[in-house]
Order: structure tokens, then sequence, then C-alpha cells
């Protein structure tokens, strides 16, 4: 496929020498918001997609926060990964479509991605199916 | 704005033809101001040159641009703001990246601009000093008396670049295209006025001070 | 040919489960540029969101922008006409040709009166009619016709939006945009040469979710897409405050990745997303590439000078206008200073003697 293809080619950024400041400033505000989270159990989501990200800054983001100790796959409408980074609280989501391609990327600050659990509606549904049985 | 449907027509139209009117009557203006000078001339001088006229003229270009302790003592504020404004004048002229853009366009010449966050300061003191001088020009009774409405345009149409050109590198106005095209439009009336008025200094400067250091040098007096 | 049912109601009828849904909505509010706390918003209009009838007029276009929408991945072409919208009318994609083509597309109107979407790429003749036509319809008859019941339109490219290329000085065909000639109902710009394909799938799950309009600029862009210059979102920016500048493509600056300024880019006054939402599956952008933005979702950016001349540099043929003022200037001079010698000379010559008599008050006495 073509775009896993393009995801193949290893892209070198050029300059090391220039840093943007990008990373400083989304790690504070994942901090503010991981404070948050404890004091106000307040959840925050941050499109990942919506950065004006110098080439290499997503790839030193997700380095620097890194892998923790969990990791779920969910199947529904293509795959999606959630995993929580070695920052307790902090999770990376992304979501493919059936054909394995991007269509949303973003960090969760919560103690759990909401979609992770069981769904009302599909709590509701499987009841009406066992009923049936 | 009515002749402009959207703020780009305005500025294709500053950067175009307006530029071109701009520049056509600021080269003509300049042109007919020199030659007044030059073909007026001056009397002939038949006593015996007792030193060099060259030399001294082009050194009183130069020297001329310290003050005498004299001059400083009657108006230390004009002095001092005076040497202020000009220099942080000319660090946004010369040293801003899109002017060398503009200059390097125009006359092929070219060299290393300063980080815009200097540029930006040296434009807010400009910008502060020629207040300054407004205010000081008001409240100065014999400054007073003695300005015509030429001194309160040529301050005018100095003082809008450096606003504009400020509103424009903040993004003050929305969109951008206007906010650079006003700039532009400022400063071409700036060109337009220029030769006509008192700005016209920034050239006989240098006819002036060779002048007298060349007189001077003529009659063997050290300058 | 149209879903009565809700989105909502189709999806679930495709057995997708509610996280599926809830993975959907949240790739739509990122695709339409929405934070992601707008998510369960989101969710809850789409539960009752209903397929709008979409019907897409090509003018005088050149297919890129459809070759752009055909390249959205999120979501893909295909979800997008069968789940989002209920594309009734596009010659290009459509099996129907001829007769069969039009008829779908009069009867969209028909049935979906008041309701349906417009979607235009390209700009419109009035220098002469024949310059475009489909089926032996103008632009200008089919465009009227199809916009009378029409819930709003979408202007999909810079020819649409603008004017565009067909526009651009000395405009031959007479190519109008759309705004300028609809002005009864909601017009959406979404210009880009072409636009980037998720902002045109944007502007449409906006509507097929809010059932309304995004809020829109001056010039009739959605500001959620079209709000900040290519300037305030480059990653380049600090090197253009700094003073750091590539001057050729292939200089030390250019592989450092340096500002483009000198080299023509029109980031400062181009509104536009490609910053941040990039290109091809957000794999880069103009200026990530190394190219200078061109401004191509700008009015008139074709007629807005080289690409390659920087941003302050005047764009006319200012040497010519130099040359003829140095000509005119040297002549005029001339002429001055003459007269100015002239008067002086008179001056000389009539000027009299003072003597010590003419002080004498009592001379005319004498």
């Amino acid at each position: 496929m073509s775009s896993q293809a393009l995801a193949d080619i290893k892209v070198q950024v050029e300059s090391n020498e220039y840093e943007s400041g990008n990373l400083d400033s989304i790690l504070s505000e994942i901090a503010f918001h991981l404070e948050q989270l404890l004091e106000q159990k307040k959840t925050h989501s941050i499109d990942l997609r919506a950065m004006p990200w110098s080439p290499g800054d997503e790839d030193k983001l997700e380095a620097y926060l890194g892998q923790g100790e969990i990791q779920i796959e969910l199947n529904a409408l293509g795959k999606s990964l959630f995993y929580e980074t070695q920052y307790s609280g902090i999770w990376i989501v992304t979501h493919y479509n059936q054909e394995d391609e991007i269509i949303g990327k973003l960090i969760e600050i919560t103690y759990m991605p909401e979609m992770v659990f069981s769904q009302k509606d599909d709590v509701k549904d499987s009841i009406e199916r066992l009923k049936q049985y | 704005m009515e002749m402009f449907s959207n703020a780009n027509d305005f500025l294709i139209w500053v950067r175009g033809d307006a530029f071109n009117i701009a520049l056509f009557i600021l080269i003509i203006g300049i042109f007919i101001r020199v030659m007044e000078i030059f073909l007026l001339g001056r009397k002939k001088d038949f006593s015996e040159p007792r030193g060099t006229e060259w030399g001294p003229g082009l050194k009183n270009i130069v020297s001329r641009s310290v003050v005498d302790s004299g001059t400083f003592k009657r108006a230390p504020f004009i002095v001092i703001v005076g040497y202020i404004w000009h220099i942080c004048f000319f660090i946004v002229l010369l040293f801003f990246v899109p002017h060398i853009e503009l200059i390097n366009a125009m006359l092929g010449l070219q060299w290393p601009g300063l980080p815009s966050q200097l540029v930006d300061a040296a434009t807010v003191i400009a910008i502060v000093s020629l207040i300054a001088m407004l205010w000081h020009r008001l409240t100065h009774p014999v400054l007073k008396f003695l300005s015509t409405y030429e001194d309160y345009l040529v301050w005018f149409v100095t003082f809008l670049p450096l606003l504009t050109g400020y509103i424009a590198f903040h993004r003050m106005i929305d969109p951008y295209p206007l906010a650079l095209g006003l700039h532009i439009f400022s400063v071409e009336l700036l060109m337009v006025v220029f030769p006509f008025t008192k700005l016209m200094h920034a050239i006989t400067l240098f006819i002036a001070r060779w002048y007298t250091g060349a007189m001077m040098g003529r009659k063997g007096i050290e300058s | 040919m149209m879903n009565k049912k809700t989105l909502f109601e189709s999806l679930q009828q495709q057995g997708v489960t509610r996280r599926g849904f809830m993975k959907y909505c949240t790739a739509l509010t990122s695709l339409m540029a929405l934070p992601p706390s707008m998510i369960p918003i989101v969710a809850n209009a789409l539960e009752s969101a209903k397929r709008p009838s979409v019907i897409w007029l090509s003018f005088q276009e050149c297919t890129g922008c459809a070759e752009s929408l055909l390249r959205s991945h999120s979501p893909t072409v295909e979800g997008l006409i069968f789940d989002h919208i209920s594309l009734d009318y596009q010659h290009t994609l459509q099996a129907a040709a001829g007769d069969a083509a039009e008829h779908a597309r009069e009867q969209a109107m028909k049935e979906h009166y008041g309701k349906y979407l417009v979607v235009v790429d390209g700009s419109i003749p009035l220098a002469d009619p024949g310059y475009s036509t489909i089926a032996g319809i103008s632009n200008l008859d089919m465009l009227n016709e199809t916009v009378a019941g029409a819930a709003a339109v979408i202007a999909v490219g810079t020819c649409s939006a603008y004017g565009g290329l067909p526009m651009a000085d000395p405009n031959p065909t007479g190519a109008v945009s759309v705004s300028s000639l609809v002005k009864d109902k909601p017009v959406i710009n979404v210009p880009g040469c072409p636009p980037i394909p998720t902002v045109i799938t944007g502007v449409l799950a906006h509507y097929l979710t809010f059932g309304s309009i995004p809020e829109l600029d001056d010039l009739g862009r959605p500001k959620v897409f079209y709000g900040q210059s290519i300037h305030d979102r480059c990653y380049r920016r600090p090197f253009y405050d700094k003073g750091l500048f590539a001057e050729t493509f292939d200089d030390e600056g250019a592989k450092k990745g340096w500002c483009l300024y000198r080299l023509g880019c029109k980031g400062p006054m181009t509104y536009n997303a490609c910053a941040t939402l990039k290109w091809n599956q957000q794999t880069s952008w103009p200026v990530e590439s190394g190219h200078g933005c061109l401004g191509c979702s700008e009015p008139n950016f074709w007629d807005a000078g080289s690409f390659y001349k920087a941003l302050s540099i005047p764009d006319g043929d200012y040497a010519k206008a130099a040359g003829y003022a140095v000509a005119t200037g040297v002549a005029l001079g001339a002429a001055a200073g003459f007269a100015n010698q002239k008067t002086k000379s008179s001056a000389v010559s009539q000027h009299t003697k003072v003597t010590v008599d003419d002080f004498d008050m009592n001379k005319d006495k004498k």
C-alpha cells in the first residue's frame, strides 16, 4: 500500500542545531492538564494533527514520552491504538481507518480513555442480543 | 477602498503602478532641485587660492556630523533626540531584511540584515523620538512661532511609514495585505513629498557641507 | 437515491458500535479543525444529522480541485460520498453521462428543493457563454438554475472563489467568481489551488454535522481553516525573526531550513491551513519541502507578481519608470536651471548703483 511505503521512507531532518521550542510548550501544557486531572478530575485531549509542528517534532515528543505499562488495541471501523506513556495519566491515541491510514491522533490526559470503557448503548444492545438466545 | 475589490488588489496596486508613479516623481523632483542648485553656480573667485578645495570639502561632509559645543549648549534636546532619531531611522531603513531585499532589487546592493527584534526596538525608539520632537516643537515658544505647515507635513509623512511599518510587522491590522499595502503606500507619500520639502536635506546636506569645506579650504582655513 | 435515515442510524445498521461511532466523531472533529472538547457535541449533532444532497458543478476549471478531494484520505472519498453526503451530480465522477446525468441533477434539485448543497469548482465566463458549456447549457445559466433551490453554495478552489487563473490579466473569457454572481444564498469560499483536501471535506462535514455554515472571514472563507496566515503558523518563523534566510534554493541556509522570505515566500499575506493540516496525509507542505508559499488561496494571486520575488519588492517595471524619470528630471532640471540663470542675469543687468546722493532726503526739493 502506498501510504505504508511512504511511512517506510526514513526521513532525516537535516538540521540538528535547530530547536523549535514546540516541545517545551506542549510539555508544559500537558503538565498543567495533568495537575488539573489530579486536583479537579478534569480530563483533556490535544489534537496532535492540529499542531504547527516542525519536521521531527512529533517524533521527538513521542520519544520523550516513551511507552508505559499498558497498551490497548481496539477494532472498530479500523484499528485504534491506545497506550499510556511513561508518564502516568498521559495516553497517546491513534485512530486508523480500514485502509490502515491514520485518521486521528491525540494525546489524552485521563485515567482511562473514554472509548476504552464499554459503552452504554453497546451494553443495551448486548442485553437485547443475549435475551434473544 | 471603492476602487479595490479587496486588500490584495490594493497591495497589487501599491506594489505596482503606485510605486512607479511615486518613484517617477521622486527622481524628477530630486533632479530638478539638484540641477537648479548646480546650474545657478557661484560667483567666480578671483583671489589666489591658499589651499585645495576637494580634500577639505570631503572632510567637512564627515566632520560636520560632530556637534560643536556651542550648538549643543544652545539646543541639547534637538541634538540628542535628533541623533537618536536619525540612527534608529537608518537602522530600520537599512537593516530590516525586507528593506534590504528592496534595495537589492532596485540597486543591486546587498548587506546582512539585523534580527527583527532589534529593528523592532529601533522602530519604537524612532517613533518615540519623533513624537518627542513634535512635542518640543509645539511647546517651545520660539520653535512654534517659526514652524510652518511644511514642518508639520514633513513630520507627518516621516511618521506614517514608521507607524504603518510597526503595525504591519506586528500584524495589528487584518488582513495583512492591507497592513503591508498601507505601509508601502505611506512610503510612497514620503517619496512624493520628499523633493519638494526640507526633506531634501538628506541630499543637499552633502552639497552644502562640501561647499563650505571647499570654500574654507581654498582660503586655507582649517574646518 | 436519497437516504432518509440519519447518518447514525445508517452506521448502526452497518453494525458499527458506539465505540466505532465515537471514533468516527473524533476523526470528524479533527477534520473540522475543532478542538477535541467538541467531540461530544459533534456526536450529539451527528445522531440526528441527515445526509445532504450535493450537486457538484464544474465550470472553467482544471479538475485539480476534484483530484485534490479524491486524494482526501480521512475519511476516504468513498466514505465521504456514501456516508457523509449524497453526491447526486458530479460529471467527472458519476457513471451516468449525457441526458441521464443532467436528469440526475434535475431530479436531485426537485426532490431536495431548498435543502441541497451546491459545490462549484471553476470560474464562470461572462464575455461569451460559449467559452464553457455543459450539455449545451452555459455555465451562467446552469449556475443560476441550480443555485435557485440551494441551501448554500460552496465555492471550491480559487477559480470559483475569486476567479483564479481564468480571471488573471487579461481575463480573455471575462471570468468571474461564484460570489460575484450569487447574492441571495450563503456562499462559502474554500480557496486554494487546489484547496487542502481535508479542508474541502471539513467544510462539507461542518454543514453535515451542524446544518449550518461555519463562521467566515471578510473574503468568505471559514475562519477555522483560514483564520491564520501561513507566516503565523510557519515552523520556519523563528528564522524570519532572527534574520536567517535562504538566499538560493541550494545554499547553506536552504539546507538548514531557514526562512524562505527572500526567495519570494508569500506566507505573510496568505491565509490557509497548510502549516498545520499539511498535504498528502500530513506528510509535508510546500514550505517544509523547501519552496516558498505561492499565496494560492488569496484573490488575484496570479497577478500579484513573481512567485520568486520577495513580498517587499515592487512588482511593476520600476526600472523603466526610473529611466523615464531620470530623462524627464534632467530636462526639467535644465529648464528650471536656465530659467533661474536668466532671472539672475536680468537682475544683474537691471542692477543700478546707489550713491550717497540717493540717500539725501532733500534731493527732491533741490
